[in-house]
């Protein structure tokens, strides 16, 4: 390619010695190489002199880790090259080494990396993309901000492989019912257990109008006092509230969780026939008095049986309970005079017991549905290995801490289950409803800080405004045992 | 006319509507677990009020809990193979017995329950004499009996179901159903007749009082509605028998009626005539009727002609000779009897419902029995039987318990010494001793004297005023 300039020219131009001559550039060149030298050892002797180990850190480890502080090598590595003839850093290596140091005492599971693109899966092993140390002693590792949470979320398809089909939207950016969605759980009702809140909220359990409302008399003596509110007599009406059924308890699927997720008052107990039913709807044997016990929740038929055939026989034993064939008359027949005792004192045919086990059998089903009732069913509950009948968490996907909310009325999220007029009691449909509110029970209060407060009476002295953040509600790490 | 059919069971109304015996329609029974929920009637006894634990009790203590079991017994067994030879070798022909003669009053049946060929399960047996027998078949009123605004008499309307048991008349029709028997209620056929007798099943001789107090109260007997019960034993008594009368003449006009279009069902039917006319020992040398009194036996029981339900009619003053006549046994024309079953059930059922608001005199009442019995023995068992029933009733009146009536004179009507029920013959019974011992437990003199020594004895209470207390 012809440039224009001939040899000559260039002869002329460049001298034919022009690299024994030491130029401007040449001392410029020793002259930063002095300087940075001179720079190095000044760094060198800075780092090493008292009070200069901060040059080798970017800041103190936050409080969590900070026995860590003069041991790096619990999470750094020696440099380790890509190879052994390479200057570079390995990263998987590094990040292996920092996972491991990591897990030694946070053993943690994925997060859905089986269905995250190979480059994204590498992300999603590297804890420090979220929890990032070095930023002082009050840094808290497990402030994730949205826009960490938002580089996948906010586009999820991008970041999963495409033979993944997403079962949460593909762009969640913010919490509200827009860009958030509502809770997936609340769409159906898993429960499997006939309940009427509304009939149990009333005043004697029962709506203007009917009979039968239950008195404090009516429960068993010993149980009274727990049920009864200031002031109250045996002749007055039994009057629920909330609490009276729904306890503080802890998360109980904490063990997938945070630690601090267990706290009592998260979550609220499971129900218990034994604690919170059997005081109005024990299951009476013929003839039980005060004196007597229930027959047990939740025993198998087999063992229903028996106790059935104890309980009937033992009433006709101890002469409350008239025994099969009794001809004694307190008032003489005309003719037959008083009668005469049963010859046969105490026999129990299996007829009589199917009778008293159908008797049973029909207060299950006032309940319970026919599956849950069946030999197979009943053992698996007993042995505790079937799914609780009424869940212990609603919100499967997302956290919810009760105590943090307990200036709020319990209406403001369960309106749903206080008498109302619109309601019916009967038939009972709140197992086919979720009585949990949605997102917009939550947004008034959950929102970012530019948005305007909203009022309700029913908020009482709780803040109006809570972080919007993701991790709030949402636990990133799964368990490293096989969740049921 | 609806007053009264407020306080009679759904048939016995038709019958006093209409004229006719008219079917009542096919209950639809809920059955008895829909009640025995703890919250409804199946709490512990001894807790809240008696409603909210009736079923718990009944179920130990009541009789009619295990009446259909009963049907599976050694008694049941010899029954049914004397009246069906084939049911001792086929346990299904058994049970087609039982279906078509014993779970109509035994258990709580339907009318396809008790024509279905099948076997029949214990479990339908098991069910007993169970709520809707006697309070009727809650399908239709078990969500209105929840309701306040569920009281009073309206209750009681033939097409609510629901079965009068507060009213003493009412109570009396509801048991007479089975312990009297019936042919049209609840679109069952609950006859027990001289066949089942025959077969070794007990005669029937309900008396409300008696029965009312032998069966455990799952009720609350303190109720006003139950003072009522408690209020005069003669007005119990009085109501009870005509209420009964009323069921029994029912029974016979039906019987009748369905003679004449089923021939398979019997008639004459002998039940309805007094058994110890014809049942009478033929070794007893004394079975010669004197020459001058033809119509008295030795044996004190009545002869010749069988009084028609003699257990019901003696002592019923306002039984007509026409109608009696007409229901004897040699007027064998079903048409004419069951006309005039129609006509003394009408009467009776009627009858029922002006004695309950009748006032009643216990002194007058012995009084009068004292003059009867000084002028003559009673005829018969049955005509003692009654005399002895009414004494008992005007004792209690004046508040002796047991009454002194009841202390002697009682066992002096005993078919058996040993009180078994199985031996059903009062040729024991001596009229005489009766007579006498009868004039000596109404002795004025001694029974003031108990009066006196009555604490409890409420002056007032000696002329029951008439009405209910709560009308």
């Amino acid at each position: 390619m012809a440039t224009g300039e001939t040899g000559k020219q260039r002869s002329q131009r460049i001298q034919i010695d022009y690299y024994r001559h030491r130029g401007r550039i040449f001392w410029w060149r020793w002259a930063c190489i002095a300087a940075g030298l001179a720079g190095a050892v000044a760094y060198a002797a800075l780092v090493i002199s008292p009070g200069g180990s901060p040059h080798l850190s970017t800041g103190t480890l936050s409080i969590a880790h900070a026995s860590f502080e003069k041991d790096c090598q619990q999470c750094h590595q020696d440099f380790t090259p890509l190879s052994a003839d390479a200057f570079r850093l390995d990263p998987s290596a590094t990040i292996q080494h920092a996972k491991q140091a990591c897990n030694s005492c946070h053993p943690v599971g994925d997060h859905h990396r089986t269905t995250l693109l190979p480059r994204w899966q590498s992300f999603e092993q590297d804890c420090a993309q979220c929890h990032r140390e070095h930023l002082g002693r009050a840094n808290e590792l497990t402030a994730i901000g949205n826009d960490t949470c938002n580089q996948c979320h906010a586009n999820l398809s991008s970041v999963c492989s495409s033979s993944y089909t997403l079962s949460v939207r593909d762009d969640i950016t913010h919490f509200d019912l827009d860009r958030h969605g509502e809770f997936q759980s609340l769409k159906s009702d898993r429960g499997r257990v006939l309940f009427d809140h509304h009939q149990h909220m009333l005043p004697g359990q029962v709506d203007a109008g009917v009979k039968g409302a239950f008195t404090i008399g009516m429960l068993e003596a010993l149980r009274r006092d727990s049920y009864r509110d200031p002031g109250q007599g045996d002749a007055d009406l039994v009057t629920l509230n909330c609490g009276d059924c729904h306890q503080p308890a802890g998360n109980p699927d904490s063990q997938w969780s945070l630690s601090s997720d267990a706290e009592l008052g998260r979550y609220m107990k499971p129900i218990s026939f034994q604690q919170h039913c059997s005081a109005c709807h024990s299951m009476n044997p013929p003839g039980r008095g005060e004196d007597t016990l229930p027959l047990p929740h939740a025993a198998p038929w087999s063992e229903m049986r028996l106790l059935l055939t104890a309980k009937i026989s033992g009433g006709r034993a101890e002469g409350s309970a008239r025994t099969p064939r009794e001809n004694r008359r307190q008032t003489p027949q005309v003719g037959e005079g008083f009668g005469v005792p049963a010859a046969s004192a105490n026999v129990i045919s299996a007829a009589e017991i199917d009778a008293a086990i159908q008797d049973v059998r029909v207060q299950c089903l006032k309940c319970h549905d026919a599956d849950s009732i069946t030999e197979e069913s009943i053992a698996a509950a007993l042995s505790g290995k079937s799914a609780p009948l009424i869940p212990g968490r609603w919100l499967r996907h997302g956290l919810f801490d009760h105590a943090a909310h307990r200036e709020v009325d319990c209406r403001f999220c369960h309106g749903a289950a206080y008498p109302s007029e619109e309601v019916s009691t009967s038939p009972a449909t709140d197992h086919q409803q979720v009585m949990v509110g949605g997102i917009d029970t939550c947004t008034p209060c959950h929102r970012t800080i530019d948005t305007q407060p909203t009022d309700n009476p029913l908020f009482g002295k709780q803040p109006v405004w809570a972080s919007d953040a993701c991790v709030l509600c949402h636990r990133y790490h799964t368990s490293t045992e096989a969740q049921p | 006319m609806m007053s009264i059919c407020r306080r009679m069971s759904s048939s016995i109304c038709l019958v006093v509507i209409s004229g006719s015996w008219t079917y009542a329609q096919t209950p639809q029974y809920v059955g008895r677990s829909s009640c025995a929920s703890a919250t409804c009637h199946g709490g512990p006894v001894g807790n809240g009020p008696s409603w909210n634990h009736a079923l718990t009790k009944w179920l130990a203590t009541d009789p009619h809990a295990g009446a259909g079991l009963l049907l599976r017994d050694e008694d049941s067994r010899v029954i049914v193979t004397q009246l069906e030879p084939a049911a001792a070798d086929s346990p299904l022909v058994f049970d087609q017995v039982l279906r078509s003669r014993c779970i109509s009053c035994h258990a709580t049946a339907t009318t396809a329950e008790c024509q279905s060929p099948q076997a029949l399960a214990d479990s339908l047996l098991a069910r007993g004499v169970s709520c809707e027998s006697c309070h009727g078949a809650a399908k239709q009123w078990i969500t209105a009996h929840l309701q306040t605004s569920w009281s009073g008499d309206e209750r009681f309307q033939q097409q609510t179901g629901v079965l009068d048991t507060e009213s003493i008349a009412g109570r009396a029709a509801v048991c007479a159903r089975c312990h009297v028997g019936s042919r049209r209620e609840d679109g069952l056929v609950r006859d027990m007749n001289h066949d089942l007798i025959a077969a070794g099943h007990p005669v029937l001789r309900f008396d409300l009082l008696i029965y009312s107090e032998n069966l455990p109260a799952h009720w609350n007997e303190t109720s006003e509605t139950e003072q009522t019960f408690q209020q005069s034993a003669l007005r119990v008594r009085s109501v009870g028998r005509a209420a009964c009368l009323g069921a029994a003449a029912a029974l016979s006009g039906q019987r009748a009626a369905d003679h004449q279009t089923n021939s398979s069902v019997s008639w004459p039917e002998l039940s309805d005539y007094d058994c110890f006319a014809c049942h009478q020992s033929l070794s007893i040398s004394q079975y010669r009727l004197p020459a001058n009194k033809k119509n008295r036996s030795p044996l004190r029981i009545s002869d010749g002609l069988p009084i028609w339900n003699s257990w019901h009619t003696i002592g019923q003053k306002e039984l007509s000779k026409k109608n009696l006549a007409a229901l004897a046994p040699n007027r064998i024309d079903a048409t004419v009897m069951s006309t005039a079953a129609l006509r003394v059930s009408q009467q009776y059922l009627r009858q029922a419902m002006t004695n309950q608001t009748a006032s009643y005199d216990p002194e007058a009442a012995i009084d009068q029995l004292r003059r009867v019995l000084g002028a003559a023995p009673p005829r018969d068992w049955h005509e003692a039987a009654i005399q002895y029933l009414y004494a008992d009733a005007a004792q209690r009146d004046l508040d002796l318990a047991p009454t002194k009536v009841s202390r002697l004179v009682e066992p002096l009507l005993r078919f058996d010494p040993n009180e078994s029920a199985t031996l059903q013959s009062p040729a024991r019974f001596d009229p005489l001793q009766f007579q006498t011992t009868m004039l000596q437990a109404l002795q004025m003199s001694e029974f003031s004297a108990d009066v006196a020594r009555g604490s409890n004895l409420q002056s007032g209470r000696r002329t029951v005023a008439s009405g209910r207390t709560n009308e």
